[in-house]
């Protein structure tokens, strides 16, 4: 919503997967929030995904009903599971490049969890690599063209300052880099917002007052060491607060603000 | 009120700590281990992640599959020990090799077949599967009397248990499973139907790998087709390992009202899978505040530097607001759980890491 604010169209897409337990899914391309902005929100279903190129390719409607169908869906992606995601990102593609019947100026998609982020976007090449010709390298080959230009495609790598989350945005953000794609920041989100200075810090501790200042200190000590390890690889992190009580205003507020954080990162000029 | 978790630590043989990434699985479950050690057991504790200064803490930070004596004074000395052990899942599906290959020649050629060495490396849920597989060597070697595996983060149960429990579906998820999860195949070997997917999974596999690999990967099926039928036997040892009376799981969440859908899908599927959670662990509760927020912050706070009493009543008020999410969380736990015969125990978080074993005795304290 930060870029939508100032004036430019922006996409946000979400990736509906269907072996990660199922997340809610929403009718492709409404206006985010109902309200008139040109912020637009797409869902990008797996199964359908597929089952659009499978038609597209073999045109044949009946083999897509049967992948709609859910246990082919299943056989399917076990036994290639590559293709699933390469067909994903292909509508990704679709969308970036007016497909679906807008022009957006900045698309911001919601990859899945971080293990599934690196297959995800090197599935292309993977596919590519097995399957050299035919429809499906074609599409292989034009999705590669989006992931791998470093002027149309970034990744943020989002983490919320713990341990694990942190380990695993390491993992992500240096093997992203070895396959060549582009990023362009870590972003730790929910961070706690206030610390003590030294001398609040001991007074208390000294007259004993307010363990629960000493306990949130302490805590947001933890994610700055956290956050250091990070920056040490990455530069810079992009830092948003955590937002308690999650009201609609907050959330909005919190997505907005992200956005303009990937706006800074991939330096676009909305003025 | 006697904690549920007495009877546990006292009387099982097996525990299982399960739950997602990041909820404290490890640190629990080795806190689980020194309270049951400390009430004079031979525990051991087998983990597959630990986080690296919980490692450390433990002497576990070398990938190793030999147990570590942790030594600690709080210990018992009649016998009693804690023994922390790290999953090796190349090693243990090796040994696996070792014991089912009919001799000793087709268990190298195998342990070296490439083919071999990728789908017992990393792939998806070989790990779960390992995890299990090792647990069921240390309950065979009898050198403990308790033993707490931590399994690997699990976003759902049905992903804890493809490996073990499943044993039908087999058309359904496909031939080419193994690719993605050979732990999925390994679960319904034996049979004529696996073997009949099996040579199916083959023939998908020499087409994804291409013409070069083709003969190691018909190498790697001839031999590993010798050691479906023991394997088979072995899944079945495991699942009724899992399912006997002395095994107890224990389910780790965070309590965080935005979490708890997630903790009773995980419920119920371990339910679906015949296995009953005797405890649900919510770790990392916010400490109860001290007894003298009765009064007022200014006049707890006069004399302190500027700028301490608008901090200290944001850091305050803040905490109250997770406390209030926390009260939720677990009363809607509780709610559901407790009357399917889940108790529910609150552990409270340390203000930082648990990073030494005395941040493990300060955890293990919570179960007396
Ligand atoms: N009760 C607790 N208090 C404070 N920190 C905790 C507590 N439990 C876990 N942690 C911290 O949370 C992180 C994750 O814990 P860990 O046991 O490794 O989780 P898991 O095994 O489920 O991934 C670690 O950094 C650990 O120090
Ligand atoms: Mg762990």
């Amino acid at each position: 919503m930060g870029a939508a604010a100032r004036g430019s169209r922006t996409a946000l897409v979400r990736i509906h997967g269907h072996d990660a337990g199922s997340r809610p899914s929403h009718d492709a391309g409404h206006t985010a929030g109902g309200e008139p902005s040109s912020l637009r929100e797409f869902v990008v279903d797996e199964r359908e995904a597929l089952a659009d190129f499978v038609t597209s390719v073999v045109r044949f409607g009946f083999v897509a009903k049967r992948l709609l169908d859910s246990r082919t869906f299943a056989s399917l992606a076990a036994a290639a599971p590559g293709v699933k995601d390469l067909v994903t990102l292909a509508a990704v593609a679709d969308i970036a490049a007016g497909k679906r019947g807008e022009e957006f100026d900045l698309l911001v998609i919601d990859a899945p969890a971080s293990g599934h982020s690196l297959p995800l976007l090197t599935a292309p090449t993977q596919v590519a690599e097995l399957i050299p010709f035919g429809p499906v390298a074609t599409a292989a080959r034009r999705v590669n063209e989006m992931v791998y230009d470093p002027c149309l495609f970034s990744c943020v790598v989002v983490a919320i300052a713990e341990e694990l989350a942190a380990t695993e945005a390491l993992d992500l953000w240096r093997s992203l880099r070895s396959a060549g794609i582009e990023t362009s920041a870590i972003l730790v989100n929910r961070l706690l917002n206030e610390s003590l200075t030294d001398g609040q810090r001991a007074w208390l501790a000294k007259k004993r007052v307010s363990p629960d200042a000493l306990y949130y200190d302490a805590n947001s000590m933890r994610q700055r060491i956290l956050i250091e390890r990070l920056e040490e690889e990455s530069g810079p992190a992009l830092k948003l607060p955590e937002y308690r009580g999650k009201t609609a205003a907050a959330e909005s507020a919190e997505i907005a603000e992200i956005l303009s954080c990937l706006g800074k990162s991939l330096n676009l000029d909305y003025s | 009120m006697t904690m549920p978790v007495s009877e546990l630590l006292e009387h099982r043989r097996l525990l299982v700590v399960a739950g997602a990434g990041g909820v404290g699985k490890t640190s629990t479950a080795a806190a689980l281990g020194l309270a049951a050690a400390q009430r004079g057991r031979r525990v051991g504790v087998l983990t597959v992640d630990p986080a690296p200064r919980l490692g450390d803490a433990l002497g576990i930070d070398e990938l190793s599959d030999r147990a570590q004596a942790v030594e600690l004074d709080s210990i018992p000395r009649n016998g009693a020990c804690l023994h922390a052990m790290r999953l090796d899942a190349k090693r243990t599906f090796d040994r696996m090799v070792e014991r089912f290959a009919p001799d000793r020649d087709s268990a190298e050629a195998l342990l070296e077949n490439p083919v071999y060495q990728r789908v017992a490396g990393s792939l998806g849920g070989s790990e779960h599967y390992m995890a299990f597989q090792r647990l069921y060597e240390l309950v065979g070697e009898d050198d403990h009397d308790l033993l707490i595996v931590d399994t690997p983060p699990a976003a759902n149960a049905s992903e804890l248990f493809s490996a073990p429990l499943r044993l039908s579906d087999l058309i359904d998820t496909g031939a080419a499973s193994l690719l993605a999860e050979p732990s999925r195949l390994l679960a319904r070997a034996g049979s004529t139907l696996a073997r009949a997917s099996f040579a199916l999974v083959l023939a998908v596999l020499q087409r994804v790998v291409g013409s070069e690999t083709q003969r190691q990967v018909s190498e790697f099926a001839e031999m590993f087709a010798h050691l479906l039928e023991g394997l088979e036997i072995r899944v079945r040892e495991v699942d009724a390992l899992l399912k006997s009376p002395h095994t107890a799981f224990i389910l780790i969440a965070r309590p965080d009202p935005d979490e708890v859908d997630a903790v009773l899908n995980f419920h119920a599927a371990l339910h679906r899978n015949e296995v009953k959670p005797q405890l649900l662990i919510a770790n990392r509760l916010t400490p109860p505040p001290g007894h003298e927020r009765e009064q007022a912050a200014a006049q707890r706070l006069r004399g302190a530097p500027r700028g301490t009493l608008a901090v200290v009543e944001h850091m305050e008020a803040e905490l109250d607001s997770c406390r209030a999410r926390e009260e939720q969380a677990l009363a809607e736990l509780r709610s559901i759980l407790e009357p399917m015969d889940t108790p529910v125990v609150a552990i409270p978080s340390l203000a930082g890491d648990i990073s030494s074993l005395s941040d493990v005795e300060t955890l293990a304290a919570q179960f007396d």
